[in-house]
C-alpha cells in the first residue's frame, strides 16, 4: 500500500485492524492451537521416543479397546462433520441449522467422553492403572489431557451456541470450531499410536 | 458479558470497553477506584499493574539473595533480621531467588509491563487486540504470585529443588521434605505460563494485525519487533515444558515413574524437556531487554539505528537459533558426548547474531552526539555488562571448557552477567525513559545518575570475584563452605561478593525514592520530552483511554534522527512530509 | 450490540464428501493394522494418519484458504516438535552405549 493510500484509508478501521488481511480473531486462534501444538506434540514426541526405546509396548496396546477408539475416532470426525456445517449454515445466514448443527456436535462430544469412561472402567477392571507401567501412565496421561480438552471444547461450543441463540457474535462458530476440529485431529495421531499396534 | 467474549475483535476499543473504563477518558479524575485501577481493560494501567508486581517480586527476590550471601560470607552466624539459615532454608532460598527473578521479575517487567504498555502505543492502537484477554493474563498472573509466595508458610517450605526443579529432587518427597513446597511451585509457575501465553498470543496479533496504516512491519520500533520474536519464542519453546511438567506432578503425587529409572521412565528426559523452553527462555528475557536500548540510543546519540534491518534479521536468526541450543546445559548429565559436539557448535553460531545486534548498538553511538541522560547511562551500562556475559558464554558453551567450568561459581557469575544487563539495567533504563509517557512527570536526572553508578559499580564487585571462585572450582549451591578445606582461602572473595550485594541494594534506594517521589514533585514532561519519533510520544503524557484521537498514518521508519537537510533532527513517524516537528 | 465482523467471502468446500473420504481412511488404518509387515505396517498408519489430519487442517479449519503467514505457525510448531525429537531421540532410545 502507497503511503497516499495508507493516509485515504486511515478513515477506515477495518484497515486499521486488520493490517494482514485474517480477522484478529482467527489469527489469535491459530496462534493459541500453535502453543497447543507443542504442548500435546511434546507429550506425544515423549511417548513415542519411550515407544521406540521398549519395543515391548506393541504386546500392552493389544490390551487397549481397539474397536472403542475406532467408533469414538469415527464420533469426533462426525462431530467436526457437524461443526464445519454449522459454521457453513452461519454464512449462509441460517442460524437455527447451525445451532442445530452444533447440538449435533454437542452430543457426539458427549458420547465421545462416555465412550472413554467405558474404557476406562474397563481397563481399571483389568488391572491396567496409571501406576501400572510407562505405557499405561502414558496412556491415562495422553488421553486425560485430550478428554480435557474434549471438555473444555464442549463447553465453548455451549457457550457460542447461546450467542447464536441470541444473534450476536456468529463469527465465534467459526473460532470455536477451529478449536474443536484441532481437538479432532489430536485424537486423529493418538488413535494409531495407542491402539493400533503388532 | 460472557467469559468467551475475550475473543472478539474489537473493531472500535473505546465503544466495546466497559462503560466504567470508558468514562475515564481524556480526564485525569479515575471514575471509580477499582474498575480504574484494578479491573482495567486498558493496556496502560494492566502494564502498571505488571510492573509494579513484577517490582515488588524483585524486591522479594533481592532480599532472598542478600540472606544466602549473608550466610555465605559468615557461615558461623545468624543472618540479621533473618536468623539461623538451615540447609533446607538455604536451598529454598535458592530456588525461589531463581525462580522469582526469571519468571516473576523478568518476565512481568519486560513483556508484561514494557511490551504491554508500548505495543499498542507504538503501533498507533488503541488498545491490545483482546483487552479482557489481557486482564486476565495479569490476573492469573497475581494468582500464582500470591502462590508461590504462600509456599513459604506451608509445612516443609518453599520448593528447595533448584529453579530447574530437576527429579528425583523434586519427584519424589523423600529427597526434599517439601511435601507441598514443590506441588505448589509447579503450580504457580504452571499458571505462571498460561498467563503469559494469553499475554503472548495478544502480543502477536496487536503487533502483526493492528498496525496504523502506513506502517509496514519494517517500520516497527525495534522493541515491537523484539516482543514480536519474544512472545513468538515463548510460545513455542514453552509447550513441551509444559506436558513436562504435566508428567512431574504426575511422578509427584500419583506414583507414576515417567522420569524414574525403576520404573522405566528417564530422568533425563525431564532435564531435555527443561531446557528446551529454558534456554529460549533466556532469549524471551534478553530480546525485549535488548529492544529497550535500542529505543534509548538512537534518541540519546541523535542518530539513526544502525543497520535496523539487519538487526531484525539478526533477532529472527537468535530466535531461530535459541531453539538448537539447549542442551549445553546438560553436558555433564551423561547425555551422549555426540549431542554435545553438535550443541557446542550451535551455540558458539548463536553468538553471532546476538553480537551483530551489540556491534549495532556500538555502531549507533559512534560520531553520536550523544547525551549521557540517566536512560542513557542504563542503556549503554546494558551493552557493557552483558559483554561479560556473552564473552564468558563462550567458555560455557563449548564442551569441553564447560566441564571444568560446570557447576562452580563461574557458571553463576557468566548467567548473573548475561541476566542482570537485560532485566536490571534495561528495566531502569526502560524506566527513566518512558516513566514521563507514563506518569507524565520526569524522574530526577541527579538521583538516577547515582542510581546508575552504584548500581554499576557494585553488579561487578558482587559478580567478577565469581568468575574467581569459579576458576578455582568453588562449587555452586555449597551450603556450608567450611566442609571443603581447601576452599578456606578463597573466602575473601565470597566476603567481596556479599559487600557487593549490600551496596547493590543499597544503591536501589535512591531509585525507590525517585520513582515514588516524582510522582509528586517531578518536573511535567509534555508530550515529547526526549524529543523522540515513535508514535508513543505524539500523544499526551499519560495518554488518555484510547491512546490515539484520530488514527495516526505512518510515513516512515523509526529512527530518523539528523538527516541531512533537515530542519530538525528528528522526524516523527507520523508527522506528513514537508512538514517540521 | 456487539459488532461482528462480516465473514470474507470464501468457497466452501463439500465438506460431507470430505467425511466421507475420512471414514474411508479410518477402515484403511484398521485394516492396515493386520499386514504382516509389522515396520511398513506402522509407517503406513502413520501416511493415513497423517492424510485425515492434513484434510481436517485444510478444509474443516480453512487453513487452505489462510494467508502464508497462518501457515507458517503451524509448521514453526511441527518443526519445534522436529528439533525436540532429533535432540531428544539419542538419550532417550539409548543409541550410544545402550
Amino acid at each position: 500500500m502507497s503511503r497516499a493510500a495508507a493516509h485515504a484509508a486511515a478513515t477506515r478501521r477495518d484497515d486499521v485492524i486488520r493490517s494482514t488481511g485474517i480477522s484478529t480473531g482467527r489469527l489469535a486462534i491459530w496462534w493459541f492451537l500453535g502453543s497447543e501444538i507443542v504442548i500435546f506434540g511434546g507429550l506425544i514426541v515423549c511417548y513415542v521416543l519411550f515407544r521406540l526405546r521398549h519395543p515391548e509396548w506393541g504386546a500392552l496396546a493389544r490390551h487397549t479397546v481397539t474397536p472403542a477408539g475406532a467408533f469414538n475416532t469415527l464420533v469426533l470426525l462426525t462431530s467436526s462433520l457437524f461443526m464445519v456445517l454449522a459454521h457453513a449454515a452461519v454464512e449462509h445466514g441460517d442460524l437455527k441449522r447451525a445451532s442445530r448443527h452444533m447440538l449435533g456436535t454437542i452430543a457426539l462430544g458427549g458420547v465421545f467422553l462416555g465412550v472413554k469412561a467405558f474404557e476406562y472402567g474397563h481397563e481399571m477392571s483389568m488391572g491396567f492403572t496409571p501406576v501400572s507401567g510407562l505405557f499405561w501412565s502414558f496412556y491415562y496421561a495422553l488421553t486425560g489431557l485430550h478428554a480435557l480438552h474434549v471438555t473444555g471444547g464442549l463447553f465453548a461450543i455451549l457457550a457460542v451456541r447461546q450467542m447464536v441463540a441470541r444473534r450476536s457474535d456468529t463469527h465465534r462458530v467459526e473460532l470455536v470450531g477451529i478449536y474443536w476440529h484441532f481437538v479432532d485431529v489430536v485424537w486423529i495421531f493418538l488413535f494409531p499410536l495407542l491402539y493400533l499396534s503388532n | 458479558m460472557s467469559e468467551a467474549n475475550i475473543l472478539d475483535p474489537p473493531l472500535d476499543p473505546p465503544q466495546a470497553a466497559p462503560p466504567t473504563a470508558h468514562a475515564g477518558a481524556h480526564d485525569d479524575a479515575p471514575h471509580g477506584f477499582w474498575s480504574t485501577y484494578f479491573f482495567s481493560t486498558d493496556h496502560k494501567h494492566i502494564a502498571k499493574q505488571y510492573l509494579l508486581t513484577g517490582l515488588c517480586m524483585a524486591v522479594i527476590g533481592g532480599l532472598l539473595a542478600h540472606v544466602m550471601r549473608m550466610h555465605l560470607a559468615f557461615p558461623d552466624r545468624a543472618v540479621p533480621g533473618f536468623g539461623e539459615v538451615p540447609a533446607g532454608t538455604y536451598n529454598a532460598l535458592i530456588t525461589m531467588h531463581g525462580t522469582i527473578m526469571i519468571f516473576f521479575v523478568a518476565m512481568p517487567v519486560l513483556l508484561g509491563g514494557f511490551g504491554n504498555f508500548l505495543i499498542p502505543l507504538m503501533i498507533g492502537a488503541r488498545d491490545m487486540a483482546f483487552p479482557r484477554l489481557n486482564m486476565m493474563s495479569y490476573w492469573t498472573f497475581l494468582v500464582s504470585c500470591v502462590i508461590l509466595i504462600g509456599s513459604f508458610f506451608v509445612p516443609g517450605g518453599a520448593s528447595p529443588a533448584g529453579w530447574t526443579a530437576y527429579p528425583p529432587l523434586s519427584a519424589n518427597v523423600a529427597y526434599s521434605g517439601a511435601a507441598w513446597g514443590v506441588p505448589l511451585w509447579i503450580a504457580a509457575v504452571a499458571l505462571e505460563f498460561v498467563a503469559f501465553l494469553m499475554g503472548g498470543i495478544n502480543f502477536i496479533t496487536t503487533a502483526i494485525n493492528l498496525r496504523a496504516p502506513g506502517m509496514k512491519m519494517f517500520d516497527l520500533p525495534m522493541m515491537v519487533w523484539m516482543q514480536l520474536v519474544a512472545s513468538v519464542i515463548f510460545l513455542f519453546s514453552v509447550g513441551p515444558l509444559v506436558a513436562g511438567a504435566v508428567l512431574l506432578l504426575l511422578d509427584r503425587v500419583a506414583g507414576t515413574g515417567f522420569y524414574n529409572p525403576g520404573a522405566g521412565g528417564d530422568p533425563l528426559l525431564y532435564q531435555h524437556l527443561f531446557w528446551f523452553f529454558g534456554h529460549p527462555e533466556v532469549y524471551v528475557i534478553l530480546l525485549p531487554g535488548l529492544g529497550i536500548v535500542a529505543e534509548i540510543l538512537p534518541v540519546f546519540a541523535r542518530k539513526p539505528l544502525f543497520g535496523y534491518r539487519m538487526v531484525v534479521y539478526a533477532t529472527l536468526a537468535t530466535g531461530v537459533l535459541s531453539f538448537i541450543v539447549w542442551a549445553h546445559h546438560q553436558f555433564v548429565s551423561g547425555i551422549d558426548p555426540r549431542l554435545a559436539s553438535a550443541f557446542s557448535i550451535t551455540t558458539i553460531l548463536i553468538s553471532v547474531p546476538v553480537a551483530i545486534t551489540m556491534f549495532a548498538f556500538v555502531a549507533t553511538l559512534w560520531k553520536g552526539a550523544i547525551e549521557l541522560k540517566a536512560a542513557m547511562l542504563f542503556a549503554i551500562g546494558m551493552v557493557g555488562v552483558f559483554f561479560w556475559g556473552g564473552v564468558t558464554g563462550i567458555i560455557n558453551g563449548s564442551a569441553a571448557a564447560d566441564i571444568y567450568v560446570h557447576d562452580t561459581y563461574f557458571v553463576v557469575a557468566h548467567f548473573h552477567y548475561a541476566l542482570i544487563p537485560p532485566v536490571f539495567f534495561s528495566l531502569f533504563a526502560g524506566i527513566y525513559y518512558w516513566y514521563p509517557k507514563m506518569f507524565g512527570r520526569r524522574l530526577n536526572e541527579t538521583l538516577g545518575k547515582i542510581h546508575f553508578w552504584g548500581t554499576f559499580l557494585f553488579v561487578n564487585v558482587t559478580f567478577m570475584p565469581m568468575f574467581g571462585l569459579g576458576l578455582r572450582g568453588y562449587p555452586r549451591r555449597t551450603y556450608d563452605p567450611r566442609v571443603f578445606a581447601h576452599l578456606g582461602d578463597l573466602h575473601p572473595l565470597q566476603l567481596a561478593a556479599t559487600l557487593g550485594t549490600i551496596g547493590l541494594l543499597l544503591s536501589q534506594i535512591p531509585f525507590v525514592i525517585n520513582f515514588f517521589g516524582s510522582l509528586k514533585w517531578g518536573a511535567v514532561a509534555g508530550k515529547n520530552p526526549w524529543r523522540a519519533n515513535t508514535l508513543e510520544w505524539s500523544v499526551p503524557s499519560p495518554p488518555g483511554h484510547g491512546n490515539f484521537d484520530g488514527t495516526p498514518v505512518v510515513y516512515r521508519g523509526p529512527y530518523e534522527y539528523s538527516l541531512p537537510g533537515g530542519d530538525a533532527d528528528w522526524l516523527p513517524q507520523d508527522l506528513a512530509p514537508g512538514r517540521t516537528p | 450490540m456487539t459488532h461482528t465482523i462480516p465473514a470474507p467471502e470464501r468457497r466452501h468446500p463439500n465438506y460431507v464428501a470430505i467425511w466421507g473420504v475420512l471414514m474411508g481412511a479410518l477402515i484403511l488404518s484398521l485394516l492396515l493394522a493386520y499386514l504382516r509387515h509389522a515396520q511398513l505396517a506402522a509407517l503406513l498408519i502413520w501416511l493415513v494418519a497423517i492424510v485425515k489430519a492434513s484434510l481436517v487442517i485444510s478444509f474443516y479449519m480453512h487453513l487452505k484458504f489462510e494467508p502464508a503467514h497462518v501457515v507458517a505457525i503451524v509448521i514453526a510448531g511441527v518443526l519445534a516438535l522436529a528439533i525436540l525429537f532429533l535432540g531428544l531421540f539419542p538419550d532417550i532410545v539409548r543409541v550410544y552405549g545402550g
